[in-house]
């Protein structure tokens, strides 16, 4: 697994270019599930009722999809691009559930570049380690500021 | 390709990019389409590169009054070698 990065990388816009790619690895732990439903109060059963989800045919509790978009913006603002990024649109689609402990990869390659925006267009995905299994397909766009 | 092609082009990147339908005319502003704003803009860029397999300068899509304009950047582009 990655370790977690306390400093933002600094990459600039010309730094990047077509092709570019980049992973890091997250775990879906108890904080971080703990926390997501500290900040947002989504208690649907098939998230924190393990014998509900359980009958509804899962292994255990569903994790928030939207989980995903929370590693997204870490990845975003702290590997790659860094802290001159700045999220414009995120378009993603989840294939697979994600369980409380799993491992997942975000790969992130650079697909498009509009320069006369400094927008890069990001084509990710989100493999689960645990489950061998895509948890999540997106296609993103981040605008590099100056400074 | 002529304006015309370019606009109806174009109407299928906007279809795509806006969640309202919009009809293209070559007089329609982004000012007359309340979704039309500064981010949905840079995503109608991204998608008009690419379909168009055209770069645009910085800076000159922001010179275009109209999608009639805009369309004549997209052929200006598409003339260059």
């Amino acid at each position: 697994m990655s370790e977690p990065s306390s400093e933002p990388r600094h990459l600039e816009y010309q730094d990047i270019s077509i092709g570019t790619k980049e992973t890091h690895e997250y775990v879906i732990s108890q904080d971080v599930f703990e926390g997501f439903l500290e900040a947002f109060h989504d208690h649907s059963p098939i998230h924190v009722d393990e014998a509900y989800a359980v009958e509804c045919g899962f292994p255990g509790k569903v994790m928030h999809g939207t989980l995903l978009n929370g590693f997204l913006s870490h990845f975003i603002g702290m590997v790659f691009p860094g802290r001159l990024s700045l999220l414009l649109a995120v378009d993603l689609r989840f294939s697979q559930p994600s369980f409380l402990g799993d491992v997942i990869r975000l790969e992130a390659v650079v697909v498009q570049k509009l320069d006369a925006r400094k927008v890069l267009v990001l084509d990710t995905i989100f493999t689960n380690l645990t489950r061998d299994s895509v948890a999540a397909r997106g296609r993103i766009q981040v605008m590099l500021r100056d400074r | 390709m002529n304006q015309i092609e370019v606009i109806s082009k174009l109407q299928d990147i906007f279809d795509n990019v806006f969640l309202e339908p919009v009809e293209l005319t070559p007089l329609l502003s982004a000012k007359d389409v309340p979704e039309w704003d500064s981010l949905t803009h840079i995503s109608l860029m991204v998608a008009v590169e690419k379909a168009f397999s055209v770069r645009f300068r910085v800076g000159e899509v922001e010179t275009t009054r109209n999608v009639g304009d805009f369309a004549d950047l997209i052929l200006k582009r598409l003339q260059e070698p």
